[in-house]
């Protein structure tokens, strides 16, 4: 049984449709990229997995139960998400309140919540910062700090969305190092974002376009393909522009493949 | 020189907390035309303290900003009898996230707000919102409609054209390409890159990216913890010893090629993918 599962789901804004019969899958401890340009759906898609947006049509499940007026609270335990701006989804005075947020949210008892703290605090590195207020702390550290909370409600899932484009290579890499982690701990991983290095890393690429799935793919398939890539308006990486320039010159032997593929993972 | 820094220091004081110096002896001039500068340095290096220097919005706490004909310090920005205005119309801020800031029910309307809050006609003001809506590529058939409706892209380019509509002599941006698709972004930048090879106003940006500063700058600093650290062309950037110092990332590029090159054990630096084949079969000696 996938950990989530859609069929035909629609949903719009008005009259443009955001999301347009979209059917997908994914698998508990799946590590799932999602890119699309601006306006192609991806958010909204965040939005309806956690019951903030309504389906119009369609079914979303979510470990085997359908999503709908009373199954959300339930599901919702089970989802966690990292929204772009590290600012907006700060709501402690310090890091260990905003930690504690959700849990005093769960009712989940005092001596249980300070452990919780404690652990997941040092997941994120952390740690050393529990009495910080936010205008102490750098961007990246404030986006460590909501996947410490999250983390701290023992989600299933947990959903990034566009959650590192608004920080430098510092804190980028500090929230890759923390998705790696994550997907070795055997937690689900549904990333949202128009980064392709985020999809290097990826179990399954999902490229989504006007609210449909323009295709499903690994990564070493998704980021070679130049037109497909084009129609999403994205651009091709470095190594996968090398790639197709000696594929072309039909010089692209198993040894220049597998030198360029990791090649990408110093990007 | 249009604006000319000299030492600089700002420092951030509240109530029991401790002071925080957010820029430390800045020096630096910036010239009124012709110039496109890349602003790097990791988050909390004073990228945006700095540039609020620019245009009189901050004074500095030691030091002094000549901003064209007007000298700012920490004394002088108290002086009722400085004029801020004129500054801020000469060298203009575009703050990240501008589009947050549209309000006027069409795009028209949103970008002749300024000029007639700096007491243009009307008509002057729509003239003025018009060449500008041209110079970040938008036409006639955007002026009608609601800044709402439009795309994050052409939203950023309206809440620009608002700053340009303005006439300034320089334009600052903070973050202009966040939150952008990589399309969006390019298209953006190859709009900066047209208004100043046709206007040949300087432009200053903040960026993290450094793919973008390899391919439009002319000019990059660097900024760490408060200290203007490097000044300089981008490619002699790329090549300083102290990058990694600086915590700053190399252009992917740069990034692929160098890895490919240890790879091989080449010594010298490639310029392109091409160069390297060549050099690998051999071709690169003779």
């Amino acid at each position: 049984m996938p950990l989530i599962e859609l069929q035909d789901v629609s949903f719009s804004y008005g009259k443009t449709p955001a999301i347009d019969q979209l059917s997908l899958t994914v698998e508990a401890g799946e590590w799932v990229t999602i890119v699309g340009p601006n306006g192609s759906g991806k958010s909204t898609l965040a939005k309806l997995l956690i019951g903030l947006l309504k389906t119009q049509q369609g079914t979303i499940q979510v470990a085997g139960e359908t999503l709908d007026e009373t199954t959300v609270q339930g599901i919702r335990e089970k989802i966690g998400i990292i929204f772009q701006n590290p600012d907006n989804q700060f709501v402690g005075v310090t890091v260990k309140d905003d930690i504690a947020f959700g849990l005093e949210n769960l009712s989940v008892p005092y001596e249980e919540m300070l452990k919780r703290i404690d652990h997941y605090s040092k997941a994120v590195g952390m740690d050393a910062y529990l009495d910080k207020e936010p205008s102490q702390l750098s961007g990246g550290q404030k986006q460590r700090v909501a996947i410490a909370g999250t983390l701290a409600m023992k989600p299933e899932l947990i959903i990034f969305d566009e959650a590192t484009s608004m920080l430098d290579p510092t804190g980028r890499q500090a929230m890759l190092e923390i998705m790696h982690a994550l997907k070795a701990s055997g937690k689900t991983i549904l990333s949202i974002t128009h980064d392709l290095k985020e999809a290097l890393p990826a179990d399954r690429v999902l490229v989504m376009h006007e609210g449909r799935l323009l295709k499903s793919g690994t990564p070493r398939d998704i980021l070679r393909d130049e037109p497909l890539l084009k129609k999403a308006r994205l651009t091709l990486l470095e190594p996968f522009k090398y790639m197709n320039q000696l594929a072309k010159k039909k010089q692209l032997t198993d040894e220049w493949e597998a030198l360029l593929w990791q090649s990408a993972f110093t990007l | 020189m249009a604006i000319r820094l000299h030492t600089v220091s700002h420092t951030y004081t509240a109530i029991n907390q401790p002071a925080v110096h957010a820029l430390k002896d800045v020096t630096l001039t910036i010239d009124a035309t012709d110039e496109f500068i890349a602003l790097v340095g990791e988050t909390g290096s004073g990228k945006s303290t700095l540039v609020q220097h620019f245009n009189a919005l901050m004074a500095p706490t030691s030091g002094t900003a000549e901003l064209f004909d007007v000298t700012i310090t920490a004394e002088s920005f108290k002086d009722k009898s400085i004029k801020k205005t004129p500054i801020r119309k000469r060298i203009g801020l575009v703050f990240q996230f501008p589009e947050y800031q549209l309000f006027e029910e069409s795009v028209l309307k949103d970008v002749a707000f300024a000029p007639k809050n700096f007491g243009q006609s009307q008509a002057d003001a729509e003239e003025k919102a018009k060449h500008a809506l041209s110079l970040v590529g938008l036409d006639d058939t955007y002026y009608a409609r609601s800044p709402f409706h439009l795309s994050g892209g052409e939203k950023k380019r309206v809440s620009i054209a608002g700053i340009l509509a303005m006439e300034p002599d320089i334009l600052v941006l903070d973050e202009p390409t966040s939150g952008l698709d990589p399309q969006s972004q390019k298209m953006l930048m190859d709009v900066f890159e047209s208004i100043q090879r046709t206007t040949h106003i300087s432009i200053v940006f903040i960026t993290h990216d450094m793919n973008w500063v390899e391919a439009y700058a002319k000019r990059v600093l660097v900024m760490q913890s408060g200290e203007l650290v490097f000044d300089g062309a981008p490619d002699a950037l790329f090549n300083h010893p102290e990058l990694s110092v600086w915590k700053m990332d190399l252009p992917d590029r740069k990034k692929v090629l160098n890895y490919l090159q240890s790879q091989f054990k080449l010594q010298t630096p490639m310029d392109d993918f091409t160069q390297l084949l060549n050099a690998i079969n051999g071709e690169g000696d003779q």
